[in-house]
């Protein structure tokens, strides 16, 4: 055995029909497949979504939000005084 | 130009490439169809930096090893099955067949034998036999294809005629 009998190989030629078999394997794919454009929608509304949760945060965080404001705002007092 | 023109002019380098890769006509049509698809989606990419033939033979062989790769994978998942499953192990841990219509049959024997040294060699030393020797491109050609410098290309061939000759002495002797 050497290495000269790698050169006998000879070539040969490939299925006629592999090239339907690519085209369909294409066409497979792409109905699939989602287009760019979707991507690009899908990941603005993500985008979207979390800067609006954001933006609720950071609102929530800085508004004054302790008992008596909350009192006032439903009418109520904070200090049981009921006669002024 | 298109995926059909393409097509055309490099299917059977790319299918016989392949063959030299896994010795089986099943599989590479496998891969010979993984490589025009990637060519499909990669051709608007495609630079003409390098001559397309480089760009298809460099996709051919990356899909080859890739395809060897996910083939052994399987079998050691089969193997790791076998443990849980007599039916499964059957399926998947049976040898592929040497079926390279290249060979006549005079060669069949010695070659499967060779094949099977080839086989095991580090995947860049294979490939470098294997356009080098059994696809008779020039060293430097393979250099291009493989990005590496005529040198490198030039150690990998004798290393693997080297590592190739002490399998075959071990083999008959």
């Amino acid at each position: 055995m050497n290495f000269e009998n790698l050169e006998n190989i000879h070539k040969v030629e490939v299925s006629p029909f592999l090239f339907t078999r690519i085209k369909q394997r294409i066409s497979n794919d792409n109905t699939g497949m989602i287009s760019s454009l979707q991507i690009k929608v899908i990941s603005l509304s993500l985008i979207a979504i979390l800067c609006l949760n954001l933006a609720t945060f950071i609102n929530y965080s800085k508004s004054d939000n302790s008992l008596e404001s909350y009192a006032n705002l439903m009418h109520l007092t904070s200090d049981n005084t009921i006669y002024k | 130009m298109n995926l059909e023109e393409l097509y055309i002019r490099y299917k059977n380098m790319v299918y016989n490439l392949a063959l030299q890769y896994v010795q089986n006509i099943e599989d590479a049509e496998e891969i010979t169809q993984d490589v025009f698809v990637s060519v499909f989606y990669a051709l608007s990419t495609f630079r003409e930096e390098a001559a397309i033939s480089t760009w298809v033979y460099q996709i051919t062989i990356n899909k080859s090893l890739d395809f060897i790769k996910a083939k052994k994978r399987k079998k050691r998942f089969g193997f790791i099955a076998g443990f849980f499953s007599d039916d499964f192990t059957n399926e998947i841990n049976t040898p592929t067949e040497f079926n390279h219509p290249g060979v006549q049959m005079e060669d069949k024997e010695a070659l499967k034998i060779l094949f099977g040294h080839i086989n095991r060699l580090p995947e860049k030393q294979k490939t470098a036999l294997i356009l080098h020797k059994i696809e008779q491109l020039p060293q430097a050609e393979v250099a291009q294809i493989m990005n590496m410098s005529l040198k490198a290309v030039e150690s990998l061939i004798q290393r693997a005629k080297t590592g190739l000759a002490i399998k075959i002495k071990n083999t008959e002797g």
